[in-house]
């Protein structure tokens, strides 16, 4: 179990008058205002956006974690926008503040800068794709919100990593069309899982991501998912692809590395494939590298019967 | 040993090609390389290659000059990317004797 916070990385969309400036710089940390956002009268609705890759910080690090650089199996178990350094409003008290996720979620109104949320819990992903923001529904142009921000606005919550164990078979000289097998033995499971994402880098150096869809896997329970490998290409026998599963947020955020295999590149089979208008035929380099070579169509020839 | 009928099917007729006209199109700068053969292909005229274009408004015209009783036209391609398309050939062909001597 541990802990991180969200925190804001530019402000996105405002209908307010900042008092103290138009600047992400008056919600962080630091900020001693007497009053960050007030209701203009009619209204005020400040959204503050998040970065995958540098908005989370687990466990009171300094530094930034990137959303894919998260622990196999993190998984959110609470969370909840804090307005740190208490909160007051100023003006005659009629302001109502109902502090954000997305602009459908939001808490209860408070006056007090203190706020309850929904029960439901969102994924990491969500959390940062999100953002959080505040409401204020008030009716005097000097309903504000408010104080000295110590240590800013920002998502807290709790984590856990999730333990798992899965394997991969076959792991060894996969061709495209191989049926696959990931067989979860403890831990997560494989009921909930979205898609996976078959990740490799060719020969050239290039970083392919292929995806397959929950709908095409072969059979998908709680303990095993089956699917046929997908066409990979310039990619010599024996190189490693990684299989990442992706849920569909029930079990855990963003991906987690399911295992690897290596991979054959198969020999040719000799069947040809006509294509319209091509000039060339186009055969694999005998290295089975994956890469093919250009050649000439075996001269052409028409010859006509004789004449007359 | 009566006179040969003048409307006889002509195969033993000697014939002098002299001409042939095509309608084609190819990839650019295709050589279209023709020859002429004769029976068993023992002999042949080799024709100056035709350079085709995408698209023509002609249908070009290449000279030969092969005197046999039958022949047949060979047409090819030698070189990476090339390609034809031929919809007509028309080859011009006169008969210049009635046989060759005994």
């Amino acid at each position: 179990m541990g802990t991180f916070k969200i925190k804001p990385t530019s402000l996105g969309s405002s209908t307010f008058t900042l008092v103290s400036g138009t600047t992400l710089g008056a919600f962080q940390a630091g900020a001693l205002n007497s009053s960050v956002i007030k209701t203009n009268g009619s209204g005020a609705l400040a959204r503050l956006d998040c970065a995958l890759a540098t908005s989370i910080f687990l466990d009171n690090s300094v530094l930034p974690t990137s959303f894919s650089s998260l622990p196999a199996g993190f998984t959110v178990v609470t969370h909840n926008p804090i307005l740190n350094g208490g909160g007051s409003t100023n003006g005659d008290n009629s302001a109502s503040w109902f502090m954000q996720f997305d602009s459908s979620t939001e808490s209860s109104n408070s006056q007090t800068g203190l706020f309850t949320y929904p029960n439901t819990i969102l994924s990491m992903l969500d959390l940062v794709n999100g953002g959080f923001g505040v409401r204020g529904v008030g009716t005097g142009t000097s309903d504000a919100l408010f104080g000295t921000l110590a240590n800013g606005w920002f998502i807290s919550g709790n984590y856990s990593i999730q333990n798992f164990s899965w394997t991969i078979s076959p792991s060894t000289s996969v061709s495209p069309g191989t049926k696959v097998t990931i067989t979860a033995s403890s831990g997560l499971g494989l009921g909930t899982l979205s898609s996976l994402s078959i990740q490799y880098v060719d020969s050239n150096g290039n970083t392919h991501i292929d995806t397959v869809l929950a709908q095409d896997f072969l059979s998908q329970s709680q303990t095993q998912v089956v699917f046929f490998f997908p066409q990979f290409g310039n990619l010599t026998t024996g190189s490693t692809v990684y299989i990442y599963a992706i849920d569909n947020g029930t079990q855990f955020s963003g991906s987690v590395l399911a295992g690897t295999l290596t991979v054959k590149f198969a020999d040719a089979s000799g069947i040809y494939i006509l294509t319209p208008f091509a000039s060339t035929d186009i055969i694999y380099n005998a290295a089975r590298d994956g890469t093919t070579t250009s050649v000439n169509i075996l001269d052409p020839i028409i010859k006509t019967g004789f004449i007359p | 040993m009566a006179g040969k009928s003048s409307s006889s099917a002509g195969e033993e007729l000697v014939n002098h090609y002299g001409l042939i006209r095509l309608r084609v199109d190819g990839i650019a700068n295709t050589n279209l390389r023709m020859t002429l053969m004769s029976l068993d292909e023992l002999q042949t005229n080799v024709l100056n290659p035709l350079v085709l274009s995408l698209t023509s408004s002609i249908e070009p015209t290449v000279l030969c000059n092969f005197t046999q009783q039958r022949a047949k036209l060979q047409i090819t391609t030698t070189g990476l990317g090339e390609t034809f398309q031929i919809s007509k050939i028309i080859i011009y062909v006169k008969p210049v004797a009635n046989s060759y001597p005994q």
